[in-house]
C-alpha cells in the first residue's frame, strides 16, 4: 500500500501512479494509463501550491482506482498480447 | 557474501541425509553483489534506451538533470526502468535521491539482490 498523500512527494505520487499503470496486463489500458498520467503530470507542471494539494488528493484518489481496477482487469486478462506488443514476428 | 542463516528445527528431528558439511546458508538469503564495471554498462546502456538522451553526453558520472537534460519526471522514469533491469524494488526515499549515472552505480552495486 502507498504512504497517506500527506507523506508522499509529487514525485513519489508519479512513482506509484507509473507503477500501477504499468502493473495492467491489457496493452490498451496499461498504455492509456501511463499516457494519462505522464500528460497529466506534464500538464501541471507550473501550478500554485494550492491547487498542487488539490491534485494531489486527486491523485490519491486515482491511484487507489488505478490500483484496484488493474486487479480485476488482471483477473480477466485473456493473457493474450495486443500486436503492438510483438516485436519482430510479422 | 554469503550471509549465514540460523535454521531453527524442533528438536529431535534430524534429517539424515545431509553430510555435516553441508550449510544451510547455501540455500537461503545468499547474497551476491554486481561488479561496479558491469553495473555501470548496463545502467549506461537503460539511459541510452530510454531515448531522450543524447549519446554523447552520457558518462558514468552523468548527472540526469544537469548533464542529460531530463527533467523530474524523466529521471524517476529512468530508475523505474533501471528497477526493472535489476529485477530490484527502490522504496521512495532511496529512488528520490538517486540523481544521477553514479548515485544510480553506488546503489546498485550495494545492493544485494540486484541480479
Amino acid at each position: 500500500m502507498p504512504p497517506p498523500p500527506s507523506a508522499m512527494s509529487p514525485l513519489a505520487m508519479y512513482r506509484n501512479l507509473v507503477r500501477a499503470a504499468r502493473s495492467f496486463q491489457d496493452y490498451n489500458v496499461r498504455e492509456y494509463a501511463l499516457r494519462r498520467v505522464r500528460s497529466g503530470f506534464k500538464e501541471n507542471a507550473s501550478t500554485d501550491a494550492v491547487q498542487a494539494e488539490l491534485l494531489m488528493h486527486k491523485a490519491t484518489k486515482e491511484l487507489r482506482t488505478m490500483q484496484r481496477q488493474a486487479t480485476v482487469y488482471n483477473l480477466y486478462a485473456g493473457g493474450m498480447k495486443s500486436i503492438l506488443e510483438t516485436k519482430g514476428v510479422a | 557474501m554469503a550471509v549465514p542463516l540460523k535454521v531453527s528445527r524442533a528438536p529431535g528431528v534430524l534429517i539424515p541425509s545431509l553430510s555435516p558439511s553441508t550449510s544451510f546458508a547455501r540455500f537461503f538469503g545468499e547474497t551476491s553483489f554486481l561488479g561496479k564495471d558491469e553495473v555501470t554498462e548496463r545502467i549506461l546502456s537503460v539511459v541510452k534506451d530510454f531515448g531522450k538522451v543524447e549519446e554523447g553526453k552520457l558518462s558514468p558520472t552523468a548527472h540526469f538533470n544537469k548533464d542529460l537534460g531530463l527533467d523530474s519526471l524523466d529521471a524517476v522514469e529512468v530508475v523505474m526502468a533501471l528497477e526493472e533491469e535489476f529485477a530490484i524494488e527502490i522504496p521512495d526515499a532511496e529512488a528520490d535521491r538517486i540523481l544521477s549515472v553514479g548515485d544510480a552505480v553506488t546503489y546498485i552495486t550495494a545492493h544485494p539482490h540486484a541480479v
